[in-house]
């Protein structure tokens, strides 16, 4: 290495991105390491002739160089706009008869439900060894995977109980944990392991192509990248399935389910191979920006975000990929990720700290949670809310 | 010494800035360079940069960060020259890199392969990954330049080196026969 700049340690580095092995990524590295790596003179002369000038200019003129003079402006440009439109708005809108509601009102459930900032000492932290990146609830633990690749086993009241080490794969930044509801797997980089409830870890699977998205369901592993494949561990077997590239991937009673890059929706019948695509919502666009972009599953049925789309929650029969409801769960924050748990629905926006709880029996929002960080997973066991937030596992005690 | 520098610029002495900018002219042209991938793109980047720090010192509340602060203000010169070139049509510019003397063809069609599905990246995803790997920044510094949480740096790698790999992979695909038939 011979670029300038501060820089990790190689193996941290390489820890970071997800191991050396990957020869786009050292063919990255070649690439960029070639190339100037100093500055033709004149451009250190062209500053000190800029910086000069601006020096010679009077005081007041120097304003109009800062950026908050333009971001003065610039507030001051937007609300012009805003005021504009609001006065065209008021002379433009009929009015509405006394008492009479907007059917978009009549018809939808309601989002009224307010966000309830949690404070920090209602979140009760639990210490781990490192810091966790993906969790799991199974019967009665709790699973936490941890960024060193180990698993460990936390029971109802966050004690720890054991430590399992899947493999010696190289962690990576997609490793989480998934469940088919009997056992669970771990990724790790490139490796994925059975793990039973008694903390038994199979014999990892190694793959060495580039995987994205993956999950479990049906006893076999579905592993997304490039192409999407059926890996079989008990019969050896590994086998592309036709399909455009997938975008994100979940598994529910015996189905796995994916989100086409387009944001179109897909099951897979597990045993028959057989691919059906979800059609779309009557009178809306299924693929595209106003598509699906996280899914979900459980019992209840399906459930996808659709930030894009009024950032609504849709939820489908997971028998027949009819569209049972349309939730509307944003609300000015972009609700991306969706996890169910706990027989409920949580839709996350994650670098916003914000969490909607929705109710299946009533397809409404229930509360709306702010919390202060980042929130990397989300679980539910003994009705505590169980939750990575930034690098720390935290517990919240639900109201029902 | 940095940070006496940098007190002393903000306190308005040009001399002191004059020394950062020649402490750090290289670096940032060899980082705007490689999201930019042309020569004059990245000294316009540069330049303006530095003319912005210099106005926005004051604004600098830690002189410790003055690395990672004038780079946040470089990338976003960056993306803005990105723009610029792209509404005046300049997306298609070329500019080729002087090859080595060692350079064998195999490894000449190997860069040209990488540096073709580079350029058919965005601005956002070429600079992540010259941060994290050109400069191998951690990913709390690569989230402090970019302005993003550490989350969203490793994220953003991730869909860099897929759209990457997307991209060096549609360019060896053979193109479809009716769009062949056009040519």
């Amino acid at each position: 290495m011979s670029g300038p700049g501060r820089r990790l340690p190689k193996r941290e580095h390489q820890r970071v991105l997800g191991g050396p092995g990957e020869e786009l990524e050292k063919r990255l590295e070649a690439y960029l390491e070639a190339g100037p790596e100093q500055a033709p003179e004149r451009v250190s002369a062209a500053v000190r002739a800029r910086v000069a000038a601006t020096e010679q200019r009077p005081r007041g003129l120097r304003l109009l160089d800062s950026n908050l003079f333009r971001v003065l402006v610039f507030a001051a440009g937007t609300a012009a706009l805003i005021g504009a439109f609001a006065v065209l708005g008021q002379t433009l809108r009929p009015e509405a008869p006394l008492g009479s509601r907007g059917p978009a009102a009549a018809s939808q459930p309601s989002t009224t439900a307010g966000r309830a900032t949690v404070p920090p000492e209602a979140l009760q932290g639990i210490d781990l060894p490192r810091p966790p990146k993906s969790l799991l609830a199974l019967d009665q633990s709790v699973w936490a995977l941890l960024d060193d690749g180990r698993v460990v086993q936390l029971d109802l009241t966050g004690d720890l109980l054991r430590t399992v080490r899947p493999s010696q794969a190289r962690p990576g930044i997609d490793d989480r944990l998934e469940t088919d509801g009997v056992t669970f797997w771990t990724r790790v980089g490139h490796s994925w392991t059975q793990i039973s409830k008694e903390g038994k870890a199979g014999q990892p699977v190694q793959r060495d192509y580039y995987v994205g998205p993956w999950t479990v369901a049906g006893g076999v592993l579905w592993l997304a990248g490039d192409n999407l494949h059926r890996v079989d561990p008990a019969a050896a077997d590994d086998r592309i399935i036709p399909s455009t590239l997938v975008h994100e991937m979940t598994s529910a009673e015996g189905f796995a389910w994916a989100i086409l890059t387009p944001g179109s929706l897909i099951r897979i019948d597990p045993g028959t191979d057989e691919v059906r695509n979800i059609p779309a919502p009557a009178g809306q666009p299924s693929e595209g920006y106003r598509g699906a972009w996280d899914v979900a599953a459980d019992a209840s049925g399906v459930w996808t975000t659709n930030p894009s789309n009024n950032e609504t929650v849709r939820r489908f029969d997971r028998e027949t990929g009819e569209l049972v409801a349309e939730i509307p769960a944003g609300e000015r924050g972009t609700v991306r990720r969706i996890v169910v748990a706990g027989g409920q629905a949580w839709a996350l926006h994650p670098a916003g700290g914000l969490i909607v709880r929705i109710d299946p029996q009533t397809n409404s929002v229930v509360d709306r949670l702010q919390l202060d960080g980042r929130i990397r997973d989300l679980t539910v066991a003994a009705g505590q809310l169980w939750l990575i937030v930034d690098d720390q596992l935290v517990r919240l005690k639900l109201e029902s | 010494m940095g940070r006496d520098l940098v007190a002393a610029a903000r306190a308005g002495e040009r001399q002191a800035f004059d020394v950062l900018v020649e402490q750090h002219v290289d670096r940032l042209f060899a980082v705007a360079y490689r999201i930019l991938r042309d020569s004059q793109a990245a000294e316009d980047a540069v330049q303006d940069a530095l003319v912005s720090a210099w106005t926005e010192l004051r604004s600098l509340r830690e002189a410790d960060r003055f690395d990672a602060w004038v780079m946040r203000i470089l990338v976003h010169r960056a993306y803005r020259e990105t723009r610029r070139r792209k509404y005046r049509g300049e997306v298609g510019l070329l500019e080729m890199e002087v090859q080595a003397p060692t350079d064998d063809f195999a490894a000449i069609g190997d860069r040209d392969e990488l540096d073709r599905g580079f350029r058919r990246l965005s601005a956002e995803h070429r600079a992540v990954l010259v941060l994290t790997y050109y400069l191998q920044l951690p990913t709390s510094e690569a989230a402090e330049v970019l302005g993003i949480p550490q989350g969203t740096v490793k994220s953003r790698v991730h869909h860099a080196i897929r759209a990457l790999r997307g991209a060096i992979e549609a360019e060896a695909r053979p193109l479809p026969r009716r769009v062949r038939d056009e040519l």
